[in-house]
């Protein structure tokens, strides 16, 4: 297990060790500094174990605290730390060669990362005298993956879990469940009351007609008897469908009402996630679970709660009744109710398994169905209906095998169920038959003891039934609190900071930052950029041009280093604030559905008509929506007129520009149109940049000839710095950019680039 | 295909002139056609499906191709023992050789495993974004901690393995 060792030096050298020896180590051990946990041991088997800085050695300790091996400082001419895949290690260069000190598995990674600097150091630091006893680093000692706290009850968790268990279990889900209805609580309350009063009058008609039976066996029946009776029992029943209608009108309402809170919060939930959640899910399964994990929710709390709480309260109430009609055969009727127990619990952990992969299986199919629309245009014209076709029938295959086995299993239980029932009624229709022919039971009792038996295995049998709903209704909170309870990876801070003027300076402190942890994407960037600058981002596909901007937009933080604006830590501003402040033009534009002034409009929504316009202008879109007979009232997005790149390019442009940002960031805006509209943008981009800090990414360099400053990315890192003149001038990676643009241009055979 | 010499001859794989091997400080060094070429990094082009064959060659720092090997058996013996070597240090994916159980416990999943990394223990909170399917019949598994795991051809492991699998798979 990657867990995070705890920093108990003194105890953990103890074990297996004379006790002078262990002094010693102990001794030794307890000026560590640095103590990384690792994983997997030299026979490439997985193992905990630990390595321990102290100011003169590294020692490996096993995870009992024994000492496995050690290195003197003076032994080892460098240290490096080897990044694999899914894993690294951490190698010794000695005088003997390469030995690798730890191996260990990308959890531990950041922490290896974030300790090589100082080990570094440490290295390159003088032995301390003998005897001295010289600190080094007095930073506290390292344990690598830091606690994190629950995120619901905010106690200290293992792991990197968000939630304790305690938080996560059923009994708490329920009362997170049911929190839902807190706010209507006075229509679960009547509802509740209406419910009580509907029991005592499902209950009574039985009791009425024990009495009327017997009134008619007992010889001395008497017609008025009779009467009063059936006048009862009349009247039961029409105040009883009364309270059922008020009962499903209440519900009604209540569980509307109940749907509508928790979609609510399940969408707000998925709007506050930061981008990196996206990134590696497929958005197909966040509509059906805002749709169908709510419904069943609904469903529990305005049916299933109170069902299950009305099968329980019938439950107690028949036995009641029967121990008051004949105790000793009630007690041989429970001989039953163990076994059935035993076998809800036997049942229980399979069902639940069962219901996660039918769910599963439902979510594969949705992906399916929600890639293939995404990717139509490219199925089509790949002519690959066919295979889609395949796939989504084998998805499709899987559900309807999942629930037939689900079905099966059912079915193979519930007639046992009504078996044991029925047995058990023949057992008391013998013996209450016997002592009715004795004298000891009238004919009325037995016969209402008979019914109630009924109604008492009714709840029984319904309980097995609603291990299948509760067993449902848990799935789907889980999915949804865990939703609400996924942390976002961007939070904002409580006390963050609103931004109130902007100058624009921009600065990376040694930013280090991969979307997937085993890959840095950018490694150790410095940069600052200055008040109302314009920088050109330059560099081959892949660099991490885009991945620089996501940073300045803080959709993804650092995973190490940081960016400040105005010196202001970008994870210290909220970023709301944030972000109204950047006017970005992203690679991938995306239109709404609405009208192109409501798209142009999307960052400012008190925008003037005339304002829309003028930003129209500076992004040269004017021209072509005033060509649309719907001008500015043309819908576009999903539903409406498809623009062509370099349009919905413009009117990105537009976009941005109408917030009148401080920072403007540019990320290939110019990329779909002609050279033509290019000039043109550019000119309008020109009078736009003036004054605010820009940093603008183009592949075509022509686009970036007004920048005040050049900076070409190869490989997540800067490698030059400079106007177009110097890099020029240099000959280095932009020079070979530009030539090869130049002979791409050049060449008469490339028309049209 | 009668003849004999003729099958000895189709089954000798032509050797690349390409020499792998560890430096002392343990860097990956090769010489390609008697040609030092410094330090190398090797890539699997299929790290799941093909791990032995299709290794790209490629220069540490630049990350330039030099050589597509189509597999390790174009090798001679020792530069292809520096070559397993190398992979072994670079890929550090435990591939999932039997399944003893998966349970749920409360919220938890918890997987007891076989892997070629001796036996582990999984415990993942969000079983359905653990599991990514690579293609046909091949998942990579990720726990709560991020350690990554490799799945593949569980139709081929033993009835246990199967069976736990198939309640979830
Ligand atoms: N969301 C993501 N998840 C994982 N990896 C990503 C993601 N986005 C980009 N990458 C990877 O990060 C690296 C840098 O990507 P980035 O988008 O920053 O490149 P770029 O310089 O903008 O390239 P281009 O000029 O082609 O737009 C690439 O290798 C890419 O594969
Ligand atoms: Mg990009």
């Amino acid at each position: 297990m990657a867990r995070a060792k705890e920093t108990d030096n003194s105890r953990s050298a103890e074990y297996g060790i004379r006790e002078g020896e262990a002094a010693v180590l102990r001794q030794r051990l307890a000026g560590a500094w640095l103590r990384l946990p690792a994983d997997i041991n030299e026979a490439r088997q997985f193992q905990s174990y630990e390595i321990v800085f102290t100011d003169r050695e590294m020692a490996v300790l096993d995870g009992q605290g024994r000492l496995q091996r050690r290195y003197s400082k003076g032994m080892i001419d460098e240290i490096e730390l080897r990044e694999g895949i899914a894993g690294g290690s951490l190698n010794l260069l000695t005088r003997d060669g390469m030995r690798e000190a730890a191996r260990f598995t990308l959890p531990h990674m950041e922490a290896y990362r974030e300790a090589m600097p100082r080990i570094t150091a440490w290295l390159d630091e003088p032995l301390p005298l003998p005897g001295a006893g010289a600190v080094l680093a007095a930073e506290p000692t390292g344990t690598a993956a830091g606690h994190h706290a629950c995120r619901v009850c905010g106690r200290r968790l293992w792991h990197r879990r968000t939630k304790c268990l305690r938080c996560s279990n059923k009994y708490m889900m329920v009362r997170r469940i049911l929190a839902y209805a807190r706010p209507h609580r006075k229509l679960m309350i009547a509802s509740g009351v209406l419910l009580l009063v509907s029991i005592v009058f499902e209950l009574l008609p039985t009791y009425l007609m024990k009495l009327l039976i017997d009134n008619f066996t007992s010889g001395g029946g008497s017609p008025s008897v009779l009467m009063g009776i059936i006048i009862a029992m009349a009247s039961i029943h029409l105040v009883g469908t009364g309270v059922s209608m008020a009962r499903s009108f209440i519900g009604l309402r209540f569980g509307g009402k109940l749907m509508g809170d928790i979609r609510k919060h399940a969408f707000e939930a998925i709007m506050r996630l930061s981008m990196s959640y996206f990134d590696r899910r497929q958005v197909s399964q966040f509509i059906s679970r805002v749709q169908n994990d709510t419904e069943e929710l609904k469903q529990f709390l305005t049916d299933g709660f109170i069902q299950f709480l009305s099968q329980v309260l019938m439950a107690v109430g028949v036995l009641g009744l029967l121990f008051y009609l004949n105790a000793p055969l009630t007690w041989m009727i429970l001989i039953p109710v163990p076994f059935l127990a035993g076998g809800f619990l036997w049942l229980w952990p399979r069902i639940r398994i069962m219901w996660y992969s039918q769910w599963m299986s439902i979510m594969n199919v949705n992906n399916v169905i929600g890639e293939a629309l995404q990717g139509i245009r490219v199925i089509k014209a790949f002519a690959q209906e066919k295979r889609e076709k395949e796939r989504f029938a084998k998805a499709n295959d899987t559900l309807v095998k999942r629930m037939i086995s689900m079905g099966n299993l059912w079915m193979s239980v519930s007639p046992l169920f009504s078996l044991v029932i029925a047995a058990f009624g023949l057992l008391v229709w013998y013996s209450g038959g016997k002592s009715v022919l004795q004298g000891g039971m009238s004919l009325g009792t037995l016969t209402a003891y008979a019914s109630y038996l009924v109604m008492f295995f009714g709840p029984l049998q319904y309980f097995g039934a609603s291990l299948n709903m509760i067993n449902r209704v848990m799935g789907s909170a889980e999915r949804i609190f865990e939703l609400m309870d996924a942390a976002s990876d961007t939070p904002d801070r409580e006390d963050a900071v609103q931004l109130t003027a902007v100058r624009g300076e921009i600065r990376f402190n040694g930013v280090r930052y991969g979307y997937d942890k085993s890959r840095a994407v950018l490694k150790d960037m410095d940069l600052t950029i200055k008040p109302g600058e314009m920088i050109g981002l330059v560099g081959p596909s892949g660099a991490g041009k885009s991945t620089l901007i996501n940073l300045v937009c803080r959709f993804y933080d650092p995973d190490g280093g940081s960016i400040t604006l105005d010196g202001i830590d970008l994870r210290d501003i909220a970023q709301e604030s944030l972000r109204s402040r950047i006017g970005v033009v992203l690679q991938e534009t995306f239109l709404f559905d609405g009208t192109i002034a409501q798209n142009i409009a999307y960052g400012k929504k008190d925008a003037s008509p005339e304002g829309i316009i003028e930003a129209a202008r500076l992004a040269n879109a004017h021209g072509f929506i005033c060509g649309l007979p719907e001008g500015y009232e043309t819908g576009v997005g999903e539903r409406g007129h498809r623009l062509s790149g370099g349009e919905k390019q413009r009117i990105a442009i537009a976009r941005a520009v109408l917030l009148d940002p401080e920072i403007l960031i540019l990320d290939e805006a110019t990329a779909s149109v002609d050279t033509e509209t290019e000039r043109a943008i550019q000119e309008a981009l020109a009078r736009l940049v003036r004054g605010r800090t820009t940093i603008a990414i183009a592949h075509r360099l022509s686009t970036l000839r007004d920048a005040d400053r050049l900076i070409v990315l190869e490989q997540g890192r800067i490698v030059e710095t400079g106007t177009h003149e110097e890099l020029y001038r240099s000959k280095r990676t932009y020079y070979r950019l530009v030539e090869s643009q130049k002979q791409m241009t050049d060449s008469p055979s490339e028309v049209g680039i | 295909m009668s003849n004999n010499s003729n099958l000895v001859f189709m089954n000798r794989i032509q050797l690349y002139d390409v020499l792998l091997y560890h430096s002392r400080e343990g860097y990956l060094k090769a010489v390609l056609g008697g040609e030092q070429m410094g330090r190398v990094k090797l890539v699997r082009c299929f790290p799941y499906s093909m791990p032995d064959r299709l290794i790209s060659i490629r220069t540490a720092d630049t990350g330039k191709e030099l050589l597509l090997l189509p597999s390790l058996d174009h090798l001679q013996e020792e530069s292809r023992s520096a070559a397993m070597l190398e992979l072994e240090r670079e890929y550090m994916i435990p591939r999932i050789e039997r399944i003893l159980s998966i349970r749920k416990k409360g919220p938890e999943w918890i997987w007891s495993v076989d892997t070629d990394y001796g036996p582990s223990t999984l415990h993942m909170s969000i079983l359905h974004e653990g599991i990514h399917e690579l293609a046909d019949g091949r998942w990579i598994v990720t726990d709560d901690d991020g350690r990554r795991f490799e799945l593949s051809n569980v139709d081929r492991m033993d009835k246990q393995s199967r069976e736990q699998w198939g309640k979830i798979g």
